[in-house]
């Protein structure tokens, strides 16, 4: 044994199967509370954009009579749906990298 | 017809079988079923999702409201599919990282109160059989229709299948079944409809009329081509798709949250190409098929376009698609709510799982002999607004909130459930209250939410122990989560 291989350990490595009930942010464990609030003000941004247009794309039709711009409309709603599903699944895994 | 009918329909039931069957990969434990959980890609369950959603609502009976009721109609689909953006922002990540296999798990878990899972399975077995009963009739109208044989022959054709796959199979090869099911749809139905429409270019295409109207609305305000009737449709539908059993099992398919927000992404974009269907038929059928049920449109519409035998193939295809539709929402719905009711009577296992299977397939034909033919939208908007008022508050809450207490649960259970079938029965007896309750959502959503947050603040000394801990555990990602938080799934967990 030399004594270049020697390494001070200054902090006790964790125990296998530790309890990690506690998720204190001193402790060096996650902050759970502030991910929580992070991914929620993400998600209500999402959904409230849903709402607006679920809700507004029908009112505006009143205004608009020509039948195939209903269907048309109806159809590019379909795919900003899929647009807002991958923004928020790629928003949602970023906060949690 | 007769001959290709009945062709498609064997068809579609001995293939739906024989693939439910062939990988009989049925969970005994738990390291079982994360083998089969692991084996299961984000755009196949995606498929197997967007196949339970496509049912014969999406399949028949939006068409058949597009082409009788007109331009409004249109926007019912966006309510559905609106559904499965908030089910990803709110939902999925979080509720597969608590390791709840259905949404009664999920009441007991979070609240510790097994009195909740009680109510909560209630729930799921009202919503379960809405849609299956729904299935069953269109089933019947289907044969009956095309073949002139009874209704009854076309349920029992639609049960035994859906029992042979949920019996003989686990949930691996009920994700096959649904999977595969879904691409015959989606072949079937727009090949069919391409070939319609090239056949209806010559005649010109007559557009329905893009404006809305007073009309009389149908069971849950189902058909109301007014402004306000349709937006109570939507918010019903929005927030009514996250309760709804057969979909929320699904996510357990995947082996963690991430993969579980991929295949809802992978079903938003499968269900974006699926909506192209209805409106196509119901455009097609406006301008050619003027009488009949709204549920017989579409299948009335290849024999109207392309008299002789092309159209008699076409016509079986068409069967063939909608019974693939009947079977894949039967079989799905039962699988989730065979395994909530059979978790709530009983010690986890094959035989109670069956045994449980077994009784609720016979409650939904009972109901199906019992009731007279109903619209399928209809039967499936009512399963819906009663998901939308219980367990959508349950879920948002119970994820996003941890004062969430169970006396405030189960007040919501009650208020919401309460307002919507009041509702409900006094529309059907003929009560008018304005439009905005002729569904019953926009109204018991809220009482619901209001009365969830208010009891549960008023019973702080209720809120369940250890609520830290199942934050965490719904709420860190897995690199996060020590081993101890991260568990694939529950002691003991059911056979399928």
């Amino acid at each position: 044994m030399t004594a270049e291989r020697r390494v001070i350990v200054s902090r006790r490595p964790a125990a296998l199967g530790r309890s990690r009930d506690r998720f204190d942010p001193d402790d060096g464990g996650p902050d759970v509370p502030a991910i929580v609030g992070r991914q929620l003000r993400q998600a209500l941004l999402t959904v409230g954009a849903v709402a607006a247009l679920l809700a507004g794309v029908p009112v505006i039709a009143v205004w608009v009579t020509a039948p195939w711009a209903w269907f048309a409309l109806s159809l590019a709603v379909q795919g900003v749906w899929v647009v807002l599903a991958v923004l928020q699944l790629r928003r949602a895994e970023r906060l949690e990298r | 017809m007769t001959v290709a009918v009945l062709t498609g329909i064997a068809f579609v039931l001995v293939l739906g079988v024989m693939v439910g069957s062939a990988r009989p990969r049925r969970a005994s434990g738990v390291s079982d079923f994360s083998v089969a959980a692991r084996a299961v890609p984000p755009w196949w369950n995606g498929a197997a999702i967007a196949s339970e959603v496509t049912s014969a609502a999406a399949c028949l009976g939006l068409a058949g409201l597009i082409a009788t009721r007109g331009g409004p109609m249109l926007w019912y689909p966006l309510g559905a599919t609106a559904g499965f953006v908030v089910i990803l922002a709110l939902v999925v990540a979080p509720l597969r990282r608590s390791g709840t296999y259905t949404l009664p798990d999920f009441a007991e878990w979070r609240l510790r109160s097994v009195r909740l899972r009680r109510s909560a399975t209630f729930l799921v077995l009202v919503i379960g059989l809405a849609f299956m009963v729904a299935q069953l009739h269109a089933a019947g109208a289907v044969v009956r229709l095309l073949t002139g044989l009874p209704p009854w022959l076309g349920w029992v054709a639609i049960a035994s299948a859906a029992l042979v796959v949920a019996c003989v199979g686990g949930l691996g090869s009920v994700t096959s079944v649904l999977a595969a099911q879904f691409w015959l749809k989606l072949v079937v139905f727009a090949g069919v409809g391409a070939v319609c429409w090239w056949a209806a270019g010559a005649r010109s295409v007559t557009w329905f009329e893009g404006a809305y109207r007073a009309a009389e609305p149908g069971l849950a305000g189902v058909g109301d081509p007014s402004l306000p009737g349709v937006l109570t449709v939507l918010v019903a539908c929005a927030l009514g798709t996250m309760g709804l059993p057969h979909v929320i099992v699904r996510v357990y398919t995947n082996s963690d949250g991430r993969e579980a927000r991929r295949s809802i992404v992978a079903t938003q974009v499968m269900l974006a190409v699926f909506c192209v269907v209805p409106p196509l038929y119901g455009l097609l059928g406006h301008g050619h098929v003027h009488e009949g049920p709204s549920d017989e449109i579409v299948l009335l519409l290849p024999a109207r376009l392309l008299p002789g035998p092309v159209g008699d193939a076409l016509t079986g295809a068409l069967a063939a698609g909608a019974f693939a539709a009947f079977l894949a929402t039967t079989a799905g719905v039962l699988v989730a709510v065979g395994g909530a009711v059979s978790a709530c009577l009983a010690r986890a296992g094959v035989r109670a799982f069956r045994t449980a299977v077994c009784l609720v397939l016979l409650a939904a034909l009972a109901l199906t002999a019992l009731t007279g033919p109903q619209a399928s939208v209809a039967l499936v908007l009512l399963g819906f607004s009663l998901s939308a008022a219980t367990l959508c508050p349950l879920l948002v809450l119970g994820i996003w909130w941890r004062r969430l207490t169970d006396a405030g649960v189960a007040a919501g259970f009650a208020l919401g459930g309460g307002v919507t079938a009041v509702l409900v029965v006094e529309e059907q007896a003929g009560v008018k209250m304005g439009v905005l309750t002729s569904n019953p959502a926009p109204v018991a959503v809220p009482v619901a939410f209001a009365a969830m947050v208010m009891i549960s603040l008023v019973t702080p000394g209720r809120m369940p122990r250890g609520v830290g801990r199942m934050m965490a555990r719904m709420h860190l990602p897995e690199h996060l989560a020590g081993p101890r938080d991260y568990r694939s799934s529950q002691h003991g967990d059911r056979s399928s």
